[in-house]
């Protein structure tokens, strides 16, 4: 590069080397002298131009297939999507540059909290200090300009049998007990075509004590456990539910958007309706011991990381409002979750400590350490409570592996076990149960595997899916086992498996139920 | 599923716009998110697919208000992300190349003007590439995917004050490097070139 300034040769000009008035290079015109600020935007626009417009096309490209995929559903066979706004953004750049002379020189007090030092490159920090640790493991296999990957799922809280009839004993025994799981054989399958891919259903499948499945893809189906026929009901909705089997498997709780209906299991008669707030929807709910009473949670969702929840009483056999718990506001969506016998509740909110609360009693029974907590709301797979409801067991998202899995205490929020699952699975976890027993706990990907909870051993891995395969016709399918459920005397586990086209069309969901020795 | 009836391409018509509507406003944030957790390009198409597969494929998501509908997207994508990265055989996440100085060619300009500008881009690239990683992807995101910084925040899952914060501070640094290039760490990797990035006024060609 020419060292001498150009107009030596060619130009007269002033030499002011440290003048104010320069000249923007960033300019067409030679000469003239925009706001420089302008030009600094114009010119990274520029550098990212050609990136820019890869990923235009790839939303495009992404669009011709959706159109593609729903053709059979009458959408017009060629609709290019309308332009994106991009003059918008081009004003709002603007307007933030201006922004930016208001905001100080000073360190900026948000530095600290996301323990960042600026001037180093290359170095983030997490926002959350458990955070850390994850990154630490993370290590090699994710580039410098990665991110921490944030996992969140609706809760699958998986449906062991009514806690009552247990003794609450101890959670995490030493003994293995009466039955000692090694291994897993299929007693029966039967199979539906379903059209959702069970994403947020929860959960998909539930074991009553009277030996039925149920189960949701989306729309409800009944299965004898025994022999995995498909049990005919007079009510058979129609539409989407969550289906909550009462402690004596009479009857069956299915909840719906802002009504929640208590019906005969024998012959789908609607017992009872309850009614939720006319803004909000009933997310979860549990029967207590006695099967008196339901205790639900009504939610609203107020952002795409949160929502407020009511939880309150109901009559099981009038339908009426006993009481009003407990009103949250700001709770991480994936993260609220009623224990199975209506006892406890579990949630967290942006300060990720996890806080468990009686419901019975009506109070705060315990807070996780924040330092402890494994940032539930955004990082949880998949979360379980112990028979007793006084433990629950969550799954935290990694990347690379399945685990850990981590056992708080209720009642003292402390953490009382935690485990990595040897095995890594290869996609997302879908069901996570504790046997009635507590002694052990079952986990679904594309592989079911069932762990001794006291010696954190794998003890069988079977059931396993293919996660993504193509055919000779070069169509490509995902599968994965999507929930699990115990039966009600630990010896046998129920698991539905969904495939689905990856390119649109109806899937199939298929229900298993396998004896365990 | 549509019913039966004479409606039925007035449904899809208008079932078609809603989700057009929908696409719109989510697909450019959350094809971001998947970029950024997936091995390619590709990948990442696939993955809004499903994501948007997914919801088409549910009754219930059409009569969600737009918060939810906004929350299950985002929750679907970002289980699918874990989901694709642990089906991956690529688990090495390759940083992402954004940055390219862009081919000019403008008769009115005088070569050396040209040769100047060419540099300028040059520096400014380099000096993008010198920030911190975290700025780097703002950046990325912002003017490489034309996202709000309620968008940013969404895939970085950081609050949206933060990104602003962030973001103005990394302008402003540009700014900063850009008008005074003696000043600062950064220029001084930056001085390695000897070409100015500022150009005396006043110089005209005789």
């Amino acid at each position: 590069m020419n060292e001498h300034p150009p107009h030596e040769h060619h130009c007269t000009c002033t030499a002011s080397a440290a003048s104010d008035r320069q000249a923007d290079p960033w300019s067409d015109a030679a000469g003239a002298d925009p706001p420089d600020e302008h030009g600094l935007l114009e010119a990274v626009a520029a550098l990212s131009q050609a990136y820019a417009e890869q990923n235009t096309r790839s939303l495009a490209r992404v669009w011709t297939r959706l159109i593609h995929s729903q053709n059979s559903a009458g959408w017009p066979g060629d609709s290019p999507l309308p332009p994106m706004a991009g003059e918008e953004h081009q004003f709002m750049m603007e307007e933030e540059l201006d922004m930016s002379d208001r905001v100080s020189d000073t360190p900026d007090p948000l530095d600290r909290q996301l323990q960042w030092d600026g001037d180093t490159p290359a170095q983030t920090a997490p926002r959350h200090p458990a955070g850390r640790a994850f990154t630490r493991r993370l290590g090699t296999v994710v580039a410098a300009a990665v991110l921490v990957v944030i996992v969140a799922s609706w809760a699958v809280i998986a449906m062991t049998v009514h806690p009552g009839r247990h003794d609450t004993g101890s959670l995490v025994s030493s003994h293995p007990g009466a039955t000692t799981i090694s291994t897993a054989h299929l007693q029966c399958s039967a199979s539906f075509d379903t059209q959702t891919r069970m994403e947020l259903e929860q959960p998909p499948l539930t074991w009553s004590s009277q030996g039925s499945i149920a189960a949701t893809a989306p729309f409800l189906h009944l299965y004898a456990a025994q022999s995995c026929t498909a049990q005919t009901f007079i009510n058979r909705p129609l539409t989407p539910v969550q289906p909550i089997w009462s402690p004596d498997g009479q009857r069956l709780l299915l909840l719906h958007g802002d009504v929640a209906e208590v019906l005969d299991a024998e012959t789908g008669h609607v017992l009872a309706t309850l009614n939720a707030d006319p803004h909000g929807e009933f997310a979860q709910a549990a029967w207590t011991p006695d099967g008196q009473q339901i205790v639900a949670g009504a939610a609203v969702v107020v952002s795409h990381t949160t929502m407020n929840v009511t939880v309150r009483v109901w009559n099981a056999s009038t339908g009426a409002l006993v009481r009003t718990v407990f009103t949250f506001d700001g709770v991480l969506l994936t993260s609220f979750s009623i224990s199975p016998n209506g006892q406890y509740l579990a949630l967290e909110k942006a300060d990720h400590q996890i806080t468990f609360w009686n419901i019975s009693i009506g109070n705060l029974a315990s807070t996780t350490a924040s330092t402890s907590a494994a940032s539930v709301g955004g990082n949880v797979e998949a979360m379980a409570w112990s028979p007793s409801g006084e433990a629950l067991a969550i799954a935290v998202a990694q990347p690379t592996t399945s685990g850990p899995i981590q056992v708080w205490s209720a009642t003292s929020g402390q953490l009382v076990a935690s485990f990595t699952d040897s095995a890594p699975f290869e996609g997302v976890i879908g069901g996570l149960a504790w046997s009635p027993d507590s002694h052990y706990l079952a986990e679904s990907s594309t592989e079911i595997h069932v762990w001794n909870v006291a010696s954190k051993q794998l003890v069988v891995a079977f059931g396993s899916v293919p996660a993504k395969t193509i055919s000779s016709k070069g169509v490509t399918t995902f599968a994965r086992i999507a929930d699990v459920a115990w039966s009600p005397d630990g010896r046998s586990l129920a698991s539905l498996t969904v495939a689905y086209p990856a390119d649109g069309g109806n899937g199939q969901a298929t229900l298993n139920v396998w004896q365990l020795r | 599923m549509p019913p039966k009836d004479n409606n039925i391409s007035q449904l899809a018509n208008a079932s078609h716009a809603a989700y057009a509507e929908l696409y719109q406003r989510h697909a450019p944030g959350l094809f971001a998110y998947a970029y950024q957790h997936t091995a390619s390009r590709e990948e990442a198409e696939d993955l809004v697919l499903e994501v948007f597969l997914t919801v088409l494929q549910d009754s219930r998501f059409a009569t969600f208000d737009a918060h939810k509908q906004e929350a299950w997207l985002w929750t679907i994508t970002r289980r699918k992300a874990v989901d694709a990265f642990r089906r991956s055989t690529h688990r090495q996440h390759v940083s992402i190349d954004w940055l390219a100085e862009p081919l000019y060619e403008d008769d009115r300009l005088t070569p050396e003007h040209l040769s100047l500008k060419r540099e300028a881009y040059a520096q400014l690239s380099r000096a993008i590439q010198a920030l911190p990683a975290l700025e780097q992807e703002l950046l990325r995101l912002r003017f490489g995917h034309g996202l709000s910084s309620k968008e940013i925040a969404a895939v970085l899952d950081k609050g949206d004050g933060a990104i602003r914060t962030i973001l103005h501070r990394t302008l402003r640094r540009l700014r900063a490097l850009y008008h005074r290039p003696e000043q600062g760490r950064s220029d001084e990797r930056a001085s390695t070139t000897r070409a100015p990035l500022h150009v005396h006024s006043e110089c005209r060609k005789r």
